[in-house]
């Protein structure tokens, strides 16, 4: 009961510890060191921290594998891709008009970091990062770029560490893919940090279909200006386990963010998004919509809290998580929280789970089609509403044919 | 009775009454009609004393007695009723209850004894009834889910109840089908009195024909731009705002 | 658009001090010493002559206890609570234990007229037949009166003291106490097994429905007395009952504790709606004083097609931690939480409920109505869990908050665990204020501000309102108006 004594290492964790002395091996920063000391201070996440109540990374995490050895060979990346594999960047990309590049030993931090620094697993991944990419996209520039996030065959421990820093009346789309090699135990862990000025606009597109054997924790922190916007939406069918977790912070008035998704889950994946919107500034807008499937025996968890702040007066927010479960061993953990202290605010979230409607799968199958395609219909109206905010046709489409690879993949 | 001087009025650092003077008399029936966004419920408001609303100049008297201190509850207490534009829904209290906290509430404020029950209940169930309100209406919570014309019949049994010295009727007729036009026209011309005063605000001549107004106003660009008798409303129609629009410019 | 500068004015001004009920009974009490040990929770076994299998019970629970820490994940904030400072047992001193109305000090007596609760049967009996209620009054730690117990005995049902319970009927008590909140549940569940001194016990024969609502009201009057008691309410099979409960202290500069145990035990078929209007002392307008309320209430629905309903209106106390719940045990078996918790002042509500689903088809519904004025905390928090063999399971949950003025706050944090495909669960919450247009609507029609508002939370409210017996509703009403003076403009 005494929160003072540490538990005895977790298998885990001691693989960790390991994984750390090899990377130690080819050198770490100073930042590094201190990172990993304050991760081993607090050990892995468990289930008795309120944030990590559903995911317990402790008992869930088996082992951690050995840091990829440094790749001298410099891939060259295609056109505006940065190409990062097993957490490393690959070569010198190419920086589109208007945005720089540049790459630092590990270290930088955001101005006013949004993330919450006291979570083991930011620490974690702090430690494991060997560099810090910052992307500079300059004042009024308007581009695209991609991310590319490749883990090789042999599994490894790998962190990437990326700033965006998005200038006043910039817009920029990011579209970032995970993936990896078959089989492979990889650990994937990544700390996206976004500086939205004034006016400006993100539009940012994720794609995680990693292999079944990899796991992956991810932290996406956003800071948003005045009048800035962010529309961001993942797609997860990847990981056996995964946590991807975003703050995002209005700091200036009349601000606007999207965070939308979709998780679709089988076999015994566990996928965990956890969001925290803080509304800090008066007027902000924010929007989330989730949508979760859960086969198998696999586990779906949304925690999403919606803070306001005393004098984040106007602010309208609005939530939403629905799930809906497939399979007999499947379970979905959905905790929506409203913390508001101002008291001219709009603020909504609902969250409901549930199975496909009887009534319908019959009046579709009367129609004449089989029970999987029927279903398939149905979960495929299911999603859509979460990626009805993506403006381009060819990305919703790409997104929704992704959807529907899953669905025929059923068994 | 209704006295308004000069009166300049903002909302949100807008100014939106630009020196407005009108006077409605004991016994009169004054409409005012004007263009959409002319400031017409925006008067009704400064009138009725609406939190937001700030009087930058000028004056409004009610019985010689000046409005602008008080809340909007005295003001009612006064005397004052509004019928709004777009009547607001009460979730959860039910309109026999309101009904019965404001006829109290305005009593109380007077100085003046509560009705007993029974009695309320007989007065609500007679005027619902020349208003082909139903009774069932009486037990749902106030306006929540009523159609556009029933919210508007509600201010009217609401205006019959509390019995006001001046009431301003804002845009009534909009949404009402013929008949239940006719029956509030009806309900409006028999509360008509020599000491009780109509500010009737509309567009349409049609709702003028039933409740004959004794002036006419203009209200363009937040000023009385034109008054005359019944026949200005009947060149309204005919000719539109054009002329006055122009004028106030 | 922001509450108006004098509505900002009033919030400031706020006067918690107008607790009606904050007057001290004057009357000579006898008082373990202070502390807590061994010895003391023999005292108080030994006042009420218990029997040794129930000292034991008792001595058990406490050495849990000593292994225990206070809970800290709630949403609440207070200085540490020295637990040998308190006095656990407090009776007054022409008591030694329940007896005839006519034995009963005057002075209490007299307490419980300034309340409103009709201790004498003949008075209650002149009332409107409709009204009648059967009370059991606590004072202290000690049941002072129960009324009505001859006519309710005729149809077979138990209403007296738990204290006399378990010597009229220990079995009874021995078969179910402790199986809803068991003894190691909580902190405080776990201190009031322990001390736990007086409390009501209900039992009602199969298939009866109980002639009358019970009724119990807790008064604490002794100071720096901690209150335990502990209800026990069991309806057997094809049974009903409705059961209130009430509760008032003094103004007092010091913060009481109130920890109690509230179990409840529905076989099949059987219903128990239990309603409770928490007025305890809510401190002042500082945050001096008021009652810690520290509850554990539990109900099992263990029969099938059995049926718990929880309806709250708090209002009181310095600070609750609450979470009336149902266990779904048998099939086809429902379970209904309705709450309006009003905090001002400084007050710091955490509560909410637990809805856990286990049998099939089981169903439940939550309705929350959270209030906030001052510079006050109103966090609702609840659990809605589906077994992996709860097939069919359903929940709705609706949450509503209401803030006045912005130095205060409503938080809602859900906890929705499905693990059974079939289970439907719907979950929405909205936190808003009163709108301006409302008010002013209201006021244009004659109401002042503190009118309207007071009229629109009722509507704002009214969907739990009328889950309560009428003379509670009403009761209700007027306390949610009283709770909000001074906090609206
Ligand atoms: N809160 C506000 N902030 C800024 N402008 C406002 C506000 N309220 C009203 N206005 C503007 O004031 C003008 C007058 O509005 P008002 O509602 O009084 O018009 P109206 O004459 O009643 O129109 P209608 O015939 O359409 O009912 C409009 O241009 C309107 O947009
Ligand atoms: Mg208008």
């Amino acid at each position: 009961m005494n929160a003072s004594v540490k538990p005895p290492q977790s298998p885990a964790e001691t693989s960790l510890v390991e994984s750390f002395e090899a990377l130690r091996v080819s050198g770490v920063a100073a930042v590094q060191e201190e990172a990993f000391a304050r991760f081993l201070n607090k050990g892995l996440p468990s289930r008795r921290i309120e944030a990590w109540h559903y995911t317990d990374l402790r008992t869930q995490l088996k082992r951690a594998p050995l840091p990829a050895r440094v790749e001298a060979a410099a891939e060259a990346a295609d056109g505006a891709a940065l190409v990062f594999l097993d957490g490393a960047l690959v070569g010198e990309p190419q920086a589109p008009q208007g945005v720089s590049i540049e790459r630092a030993t590990a270290g930088r931090r955001l101005a006013a970091p949004v993330i919450d620094e006291d979570d083991a697993s930011i620490a974690l991944a702090r430690a494991f990062s060997r560099e810090t990419i910052t992307i500079r996209v300059e004042a009024n520039a308007h581009c695209a770029l991609r991310f590319v996030f490749q883990n090789s065959e042999t599994a490894a421990t790998s962190a990437a560490h990326v700033i965006v820093s998005v200038e006043a009346g910039a817009s920029l789309t990011l579209i970032e893919s995970l993936d990896s090699a078959a089989g492979a135990g990889h650990l994937a862990q990544a700390l996206i940090e976004f500086d939205v000025g004034e006016q400006s606009k993100v539009n940012y597109i994720r794609i995680n279909s990693l292999d079944a054997a990899a796991s992956a924790v991810s932290t996406l922190g956003v800071d948003l200006a005045a009048r800035a916007q962010f529309d961001t939406l993942s797609l997860t069918t990847g990981a056996a386990l995964s946590r991807h977790q975003i703050f995002v912070r209005f700091a200036g008035e009349h601000a606007k963010a999207s965070i939308c998704g979709a998780t679709l889950v089988r076999g015994r994946q566990h996928a965990d998004t956890t969001i925290i919107i803080n509304h800090a500034a008066a007027h902000g807008e924010s929007r989330e919509v989730y949508k979760t499937i859960v086969d198998d025996e696999a586990t779906g968890v949304f925690q999403g809290r919606i803070n306001v702040a005393p004098g984040a007066q106007k602010t309208d927010a609005r939530m939403a998580s629905n799930a809906m479960l497939l399979a007999e061993g499947a379970s979905m953990y959905n905790k929506p929280e409203l913390e508001i202290f101002a008291d001219d605010v709009q603020c909504a979230h609902g969250a409901t789970c549930g199975e496909l409607d009887d009534d319908l799968l019959f009046y579709i199958m009367a129609r004449g089609l089989p029970r999987r395609e029927a279903e398939a219909m149905l979960l495929e109206a299911f999603v859509a509403p979460a990626f009805d905010g993506v403006e381009d046709e060819d990305m919703r489409e790409t997104l929704m044919e992704r959807v529907r690879g899953w669905l025929a993949q059923r068994k | 009775m209704l006295k308004i001087d000069n009166l300049h009025a903002r909302v949100d650092d807008k100014e939106i009454i630009k020196g407005l003077s009108l006077s409605v008399k004991a016994g009169e029936v004054a409409a005012i009609m004007g263009p959409n966004g002319s400031g017409k419920s925006t008067l009704s408001y400064v009138v009725a004393g609406r939190a937001g609303y700030e009087v930058t100049d000028g004056s409004i008297s009610l019985d010689g007695e000046s409005l602008l201190d008080m809340e909007a509850n005295e003001r009612a207490a006064k005397g004052l009723f509004l019928a709004f534009q777009y009547p607001l829904e009460i979730p959860g209290v039910t309109t026999m209850t309101f009904l019965k906290a404001a006829m109290n509430a305005q009593r109380k404020q007077r100085g003046e004894a509560e009705m007993s029950t029974p009695d309320f209940i007989k007065t609500v169930r007679t005027a619902a009834d020349k208003l082909g309100i139903k009774q069932d209406f009486l037990r749902r919570p106030l306006n929540v889910g009523f159609s556009g014309g029933e919210k508007k019949r509600m201010e009217v049994l609401q205006m019959m109840l509390l019995q006001p010295r001046l009431a301003i009727l804002d845009e009534t007729d909009s949404g009402l089908d013929i008949d239940a036009l006719r029956i509030v026209a009806e309900g409006v011309n028999a509360l008509r009195s020599p000491d009780r005063g109509f500010l009737v605000i509309t567009h349409y001549q049609r709702l003028l024909d039933y409740i004959k107004p004794d002036s006419v106003h203009v209200l363009s660009s937040g000023r009385i731009v034109k008054s005359g008798g019944p026949e200005l409303a009947h060149e309204l129609e005919r000719n539109g705002y054009r002329d006055y629009v122009a004028d106030a410019a | 658009m922001p509450a108006v500068q004098e509505t900002v004015d009033r919030v400031k001004s706020v006067d918690v001090d107008a607790y009606k009920y904050g007057f001290v009974t004057d009357i000579e009490s006898e008082k373990a010493p202070k502390g807590l040990n061994e010895d003391i929770v023999r005292y108080i076994s030994d006042r009420k002559s218990e029997p040794a299998w129930m000292t034991q019970w008792r001595l058990d629970a406490y050495q849990r206890w000593l292994t225990m820490t206070e809970p800290k994940w709630a949403r609440v904030d207070y200085p540490p609570i020295d637990f040998q400072d308190l006095y656990y047992y407090s009776a007054p001193k022409s008591m030694s234990g329940p007896q005839s109305l006519d034995e009963v000090d005057p002075e209490i007596l007299k307490t419980y007229d300034k309340l409103g609760i009709p201790l004498r049967e003949r008075e209650a009996l002149l009332g409107i037949p409709s009204s009648r209620v059967a009370v059991d009054a606590v004072f202290d730690s000690v049941s002072v009166a129960t009324t009505f117990k001859a006519e309710l005995a005729k149809s077979g049902v138990i209403f007296c003291p738990i204290s006399e319970a378990l010597q009229s009927h220990p079995d009874l008590v021995r078969q179910y106490l402790g199986t809803v909140v068991p003894v190691t549940d909580n902190f405080y569940a776990t201190l009031n097994s322990a001390v736990f001194s007086d409390g009501s016990f209900v039992y009602i024969p199969p298939g009866v429905r109980c002639p009358m609502e019970l009724s119990t009201y807790f008064r604490i009057n002794e100071r720096n007395t901690g209150q335990f008691e502990r209800t026990l309410i069991i309806a057997d099979k094809g049974s009903y009952v409705s059961y209130l409960e009430g509760c008032t202290a003094p103004m007092r500069d010091e913060n009481q504790l109130h920890a109690a145990v509230v179990e409840l035990i529905a076989l099949d078929d059987a219903e128990i709606k239990y309603s409770t209007v928490q007025n305890w002392y809510p401190g002042d307008s500082d945050g001096k004083g008021g009652i810690y309320n520290f509850v554990t209430k539990r109900g099992d629905c263990r029969g099938a097609r059995s049926k718990i309903s929880w309806t709250q209106v708090e209002t009181g106390s310095a600070i609750t931690w609450k979470y009336p719940s149902c266990i779904l045990r048998g099939d086809d078996s429902r379970g209904e939480f309705y709450s309006i918790a009003i905090s001002n002042g400084k007050q710091q509500v955490d509560s909410g409920t637990k809805m856990l689903h286990l049998g099939k088809n089981t169903s439940s519904r939550i309705i929350s109505k959270g209030i906030s004025a001052g510079r006050s905390n109103n966090t609702y928090r609840g659990q809605v869990f589906a077994h992996r063999k709860a097939q069919n399971a359903r929940n709705f949950t609706n949450c509503d908050s209401l803030l006045i003025g912005q130095q205060c706050g409503a938080h809602t944090i859900p906890y929705i665990e499905s693990r059974n495909a079939s289970a439907v669960f719907e979950h929405e919450a909205t936190t808003s204020k009163i709108s301006e247009d409302q008010l002013f609507y209201c006021m244009q029609r004659g109401l002042s501000g503190e009118e309207a508002t007071a009229l629109i939370v009722n509507g704002f409210v009214r969907d739990v309102l009328q889950q309560l017996p009428m003379e509670f509703a009403v009761e209700a009403q007027k306390l949610i108006a009283v709770s909000l003076e001074g906090s609206v403009g």
